[in-house]
């Protein structure tokens, strides 16, 4: 794992890398972690639950990682997440936005927030990643690079995502 | 003409429920039937595994309760490997039983936090946007605050011992892993980045107090609501104190007479039969000598809590002396209640896990043991749901030939299918359209026993309550769903 920055970037990937690109999260923080050009807390979560908005509670800016079945025009989908103060919530696990929505009524606060949704394509037990979402990973890795150059150069607060030069 | 309601799915429990309900000709309750319809595999899964996958394997049931798979087969495969719980070491027992109650801790604040407590705080009519817990941390930011850490406190536990907060590993055959170090024992008793071990008996302590103000306002409706007498099972230690880690089972009656007299567990198969049913996966547990009719039990919380003679922790017995107050002594048989006792066992895990942080074993020593091989484990705990049964046997090869596996909600089916109908019965009285407040109800009689219907029945899939209204040729008149 990378040396936690709580203060500063928090990714949390979404899935379950027993079923197939269900595990598609894990491999997008699994390419990150040792990352010498990366400052960042990783997260690998079956589910959101309650507890994340603690989990995200000091940090400036939140990306939630989430593989998805929608068949999306780049393979990937980057948006930006909002809280939420009426969710649908019917157990226990929550959306992204029910658990900004919570960081927000129990710790009065609530970090900058981007939503990752990476297309897959199957989702059986014992299956690796599929050819085709491995290459959405490629490109969807490569664009947070890039994004995460370029939120650092235009605001100030990013540059802590990267290490001193 | 007879008719029928049906509610599918049950919100807020873990797992897929439905409900039917079949009235007959004067439109009253003839039968409710509280269906499971995820289909039952693990049993069959593991089959031809070796015996040691067995704890890593069957936690994958579940993803709230892992821990106490894990814990009950390694129990089970302990006895394989020729190690009865009296001769595990005992450094590798007190780091278990940590385990084993900070998992306990976890899952009381989930379901009471998470779950339940919107039905308490906003009540009955409550539109559906407040029945969550963003709505809980909304109006209650500091119980929802409050929530939030407890569960966490028992998460990042489990994870110090086992590695992962879900699914890791502590157990191996004849023993434990690993201990805690110094640095994270300290962590959990000062509470450096978490609340310390004081605090989570404080804040136990005062969820208690919630549950007797809210008691204090509403007694009259949890007296009433989805009462009914039945048996009561659990494990005791030898002098008769609750006990969830390793003990003997015992099994009252309605009036609190013994019908199972404290038998060793691995004798469970001489007592105990499962019945099914063909409109349920989930199987129908009951006590042979009492038949199928008469010899089922609760478990969990309320069932602990009445079978015991007292509770080992100070705190947590005080509040137990002051629960039964209420009941004159006897069993209480009262769904609703079994949310107090849940809270009581919080606050005893609490204080066990305080215990245990002070005694060196967890930080290591004698870790494993080995003894002679058997062809056939059997272990038994007291998960947060309540008593778990894993049974495995195996060729000389050690390779797994028959598993069963009596989960907590399993011993419960039938308690849940008659808490249905006592709610049923008083809502349905000519009435013949399913209303929120119905469907609420049934709910949240449901909810009380916190049941895990993907652990009862090993599913894979996804979790919600259908409400179905049959007449009595079998047409449906109504249907309600949640999520709508």
């Amino acid at each position: 794992m990378c040396e936690p920055a709580p203060n500063e970037l928090v990714i949390l990937g979404i899935g379950n890398d027993s079923r197939g690109d269900d595990g598609l999260a894990w491999a997008f923080l699994d390419a990150l972690e040792g990352d010498p050009h990366l400052q960042a807390q990783l997260l690998y979560r079956y589910q959101l639950q309650p507890e994340d908005a603690d989990a995200i509670a000091q940090a400036k800016t939140v990306v939630f990682v989430d593989a998805t079945k929608d068949p999306l025009e780049r393979g990937f989908h980057w948006q930006s997440g909002l809280p939420e103060r009426q969710p649908q919530v019917h157990s226990h696990w929550l959306p992204p936005s029910a658990v900004l929505g919570l960081c927000q009524e129990v710790f009065g606060t609530c970090p900058e927030a981007y939503i990752l949704a990476i297309s897959g394509e199957q989702w059986e037990l014992g299956q690796g990643l599929s050819v085709p979402a491995k290459k959405r990973l490629k490109a969807a890795l490569r664009f947070f690079r890039q994004w995460l150059l370029l939120s650092s150069s235009l605001n100030p607060a990013h540059t802590t995502f990267l290490p001193p030069r | 003409m007879g008719q029928k309601i049906v509610i599918d799915p049950v919100t807020r429990v873990e797992g897929h429920g439905r409900v039917t309900l079949r009235l007959d000709e004067a439109g009253k309750i003839e039968k409710a039937l509280f269906h499971v319809i995820e289909f039952r595999g693990f049993e069959r899964f593991i089959q031809g595994r070796p015996f040691w996958e067995a704890p890593v394997l069957v936690q994958r049931l579940c993803g709230i309760c892992p821990v106490s798979h894990h814990l009950a087969a390694a129990k089970a495969i302990d006895r394989i490997v020729g190690i009865d719980p009296e001769n595990l070491p005992y450094a590798a027992t007190q780091i278990r039983r940590l385990l084993h109650y900070a998992q306990t801790l976890q899952s009381h604040a989930l379901h009471f936090f998470y779950l339940a407590s919107p039905d308490l705080l906003f009540g009955l009519e409550a539109p559906k946007e407040k029945r969550n817990v963003i709505a809980v941390a909304q109006e209650y930011r500091e119980l929802a605050r409050m929530g939030i850490l407890l569960r966490k406190y028992g998460q990042e536990l489990i994870q110090a011992i086992a590695g992962k907060k879900i699914h890791g590993i502590a157990a191996i055959p004849g023993g434990v892993q690993k201990g805690l170090t110094t640095k994270e024992r300290d962590r959990f008793l000062k509470g450096i980045d978490l609340p310390s071990i004081d605090t989570v008996i404080e804040w136990s302590k005062a969820s208690i107090d919630l549950m007797k103000d809210y008691h204090r306002k509403n007694r009259e409706w949890m007296d009433d609501f989805a009462t009914y007498p039945s048996g009561h099972l659990g494990l005791v230690k030898e002098d008769g104190a609750m006990e969830l880690y390793n003990g003997r089972m015992r099994a009252i009656d309605s009036s609190g007479a013994i019908i199972l007299p404290d038998i060793p567990d691995y004798k469970y198969l001489d007592y105990f039969a499962e019945g099914v049913e063909r409109w349920s996966y989930l199987k129908f547990p009951y006590l042979v000598e009492r038949g199928r009719e008469n010899g089922w039990n609760r478990v969990g919380p309320l069932a602990r809590i009445n079978v015991c003679d007292y509770i080992p922790s100070p705190l947590a017995e005080a509040e137990r002396l002051e629960f039964f107050e209420f009941s004159g002594g006897k069993p209480v048989e009262r769904s609703l209640y079994y949310h107090w006792a849940r809270l009581i066992e919080m606050l005893h895990c609490a204080e066990l896990i305080r215990d245990l942080l002070g005694d060196p074993a967890i930080l290591g020593g004698e870790l494993t043991a080995t003894g002679k091989r058997r062809p056939v484990g059997i272990g038994v705990i007291e998960a947060p749901r309540g008593t778990l049964i894993h049974h495995y046997q195996v060729d000389e090869k050690g390779r797994i030939e028959r598993c069963n596996l009596i989960v907590s909600t399993t011993h419960n089916n039938e308690p849940i299918n008659r808490a249905v109908q006592s709610v049923a019965n008083r809502l349905l009285d000519g009435t013949r359209k399913i209303t929120n407040p119905m469907l609420n109800q049934i709910e949240i009689a449901v909810r009380a026993y916190d049941p895990c219907l993907s652990c009862a029945t090993h599913a894979l899939g996804e979790m919600p309550l259908k409400v179905e209204l049959l007449d009595e040729t079998g047409t449906v008149i109504d249907v309600r769903t949640r999520p709508e």
